[in-house]
């Protein structure tokens, strides 16, 4: 029968089933009601009894006797057992004027089903798409105001508040606002990534692809976090409206090359510009190519954000510079004569700085160098006296191309025959 | 209901506030199943609704000489029916039972089939509400009445009824699941 979306539909739904509703009693029932009738004196004598304490009650008695004489209540009172006392009090029932709206006569409206449709243009890929349509069974809206209408208990004589209401019927008539649903997306060609404002006369629940972002609400800004068609759609009592949108991406890719120590990097799509970033430093804006020597050893990461086609997402490649420059230090000095380590060599390449000291134990420079060409004998700065046999540190400073300048304190033998 | 009865209704109501017995046959014969369906409504089961009913009737007979014809007679018998329903149940506990409301899973007593939903099945599923939630639902949502006046109807306080109708609700959400 009818669908039922949320809680709010099944209570609409059911305060317009149970308005009318009927149920046929147990046969029974009436049985035990009009058993009453038979033996209504003795019953009212035997209840008066009961009351004989108050003059009040004995009123009561008299008033009850009176209005139902011929009817014969005391069956009741029997019924409940000891429970006597409630057969005689009088009733209170608090006046409600919305209860009372509601035994009016129904309203209906009978409006044919209507069926919308949307046509929902698409992009550069001129699809068209159609939203759902539905042929919609509207629930009656009841519109019962809401305002609390003060009470008070009053006895069963109820003035009647005759505004004529609504009334849910159980046919299967439906009353339908003819106001058709439609809503309104901020930016129908939305990139991924990008927020959307729907809007709506009315308020509902909003689902994009079928995930409920909300309830109750006229607008509502979401994230397409999906490439290609995403539905959106708004459920207002049982209509649906859809709308398919479809989310727009394309990818850029850089080209790189390079020339003696430069890299050239630019878009494969040739009319595409991009601000570029090299390790997320801004380099150039608006270009279609950049140049950058990355002297820097290691990766490097060279991004790409296309300016010129907002739905292109940034792209970025990395791009590793190998070393360069090599250092190999040893650390003996044999003064032999053999050939071998006969002086402290430090073979460097590809540098940038180099600067070298020797201290003996105690500290005392022997000698220095800016070259590693200028190689140590021995000697004291190689000219004068013969350093002893015995232990130095060697403090070289370099820097190889494309790294960071780097000191090493190295302990160095020195071998005499 | 118009405003005024048809004139057969108020022929019948003036015979039976003078006693009329077939009259309130005919009264009980034609209003029953609504006042039957209201006592559903707000019982746990057929028995006590049976009994509500009968009570009901019984409170509209002897209080009939006492409608004024200035409302909806219907109007006048719901509101019997639903203060008597609610009447059974404070009489069968000494208090409306708050506090065995707060369990956190009620697990459904008897199965619903999913599919179409209609109006038995609703009610199948409201009588399974604890009689807490159960009557301040009905009290609420189906009879249109405030947190305030359930809360004096019931004896208990406006917000408790608040706080009643959100766990019913929930409840039913739960219960629901397969129909969302």
């Amino acid at each position: 029968m009818k669908k039922i979306d949320n809680i709010s539909d099944f209570e609409h739904l059911f305060k317009k089933e149970m308005s009318g509703h009927s149920t046929p009693p147990p046969a029974d029932a009436w049985a035990n009601v009009a058993a009453s009738t038979a033996g209504q004196s003795a019953g009212i004598l035997s209840q008066a009894s009961s009351f004989l304490g108050s003059a009040s009650n004995v009123l009561k008695v008299a008033l009850f006797a009176g209005g139902i004489a011929a009817v014969g209540i005391v069956i009741y009172t029997e019924n409940l057992g000891s429970d006597v006392s409630t057969a005689s009090t009088e009733i209170t029932i608090p006046v409600d004027k919305k209860e009372q709206k509601q035994e009016q006569t129904p309203d209906l409206q009978k409006v044919d089903v209507t069926t919308h449709k949307q046509n929902i243009q698409d992009t550069q890929d001129k699809n068209t798409q159609t939203s759902t349509k539905r042929n919609i069974e509207k629930a009656a809206k009841t519109t019962t105001p809401k305002t609390e209408v003060p009470k008070t208990p009053t006895k069963l004589e109820v003035t009647a508040n005759k505004t004529p209401a609504p009334i849910a019927d159980d046919t299967n008539e439906v009353l339908i606002d003819t106001k058709p649903l439609y809503f309104e997306i901020s930016n129908p060609k939305p990139c991924l990534g990008d927020k959307i404002t729907l809007n709506s006369q009315k308020a509902g629940s909003w689902y994009q692809d079928s995930i409920l972002l909300a309830t109750n609400v006229k607008i509502i800004t979401t994230t397409v976090t999906k490439k290609g068609a995403t539905v959106l759609s708004l459920i207002i009592g049982d209509t649906k409206t859809s709308k398919t949108i479809y989310v727009q991406r394309s990818e850029a890719q850089i080209v790189s090359a390079k020339q003696g120590n430069k890299h050239f990097f630019s878009l494969a799509e040739k009319s595409q510009i991009a601000n570029w970033y090299v390790d997320d430093k801004l380099i150039v804006t608006n270009a279609k190519e950049c140049t950058n020597a990355l002297t820097q050893v290691g990766e490097h990461i060279i991004r790409a954000v296309v300016t010129n086609s907002s739905c292109t997402a940034p792209t970025s490649i990395t791009v590793t510079t190998k070393p360069i420059g090599s250092i190999r230090i040893y650390n003996i000095i044999t003064i032999d004569g053999d050939g071998k380590n006969d002086e402290y060599d430090v073979e460097i390449d590809g540098y940038e700085n180099y600067s070298i000291q020797i201290f003996d134990l105690e500290n005392t420079l022997v000698f220095y160098a800016n070259e590693p060409a200028n190689k140590w004998n021995g000697r004291l700065y190689n000219e004068g006296t013969e350093c002893p046999a015995g232990s130095y540190v060697a403090k070289i400073s370099y820097t190889l191309i494309g790294e960071a300048p780097t000191t090493k304190n190295i302990k160095l033998i020195l071998k005499r025959p | 209901m118009s405003t005024s009865e048809s004139h057969d209704e108020i022929s019948l109501i003036k015979a039976c506030s003078s006693g009329d017995n077939n009259a309130f046959k005919k009264i009980y014969d034609q209003h029953s199943p609504v006042m039957y369906s209201i006592c559903l409504r707000y019982m746990k089961n057929e028995d006590e609704a049976k009994d509500a009913l009968q009570e009901g009737f019984i409170k509209v007979f002897k209080n009939i000489g006492k409608f004024t014809f200035s409302g909806s007679f219907e109007g006048w018998m719901k509101r019997i029916f639903v203060h008597t329903s609610i009447e059974q149940i404070r009489k069968r506990k000494k208090h409306l039972d708050v506090s065995e409301l707060n369990s956190n899973e009620i697990k459904l007593t008897s199965k619903i089939e999913t599919g179409a939903m209609d109006a038995d099945k609703m009610m199948t599923l409201v009588q399974q509400l604890p009689e807490g939630y159960r009557t301040v639902f009905n009290l609420f949502i189906v009879d249109g009445y405030s947190h305030r006046e359930i809360g004096e109807q019931l004896g208990i306080n406006e917000n408790t009824s608040k706080s009643q109708l959100f766990k019913a609700r929930k409840q039913l959400q739960e219960w629901l699941k397969d129909w969302f």
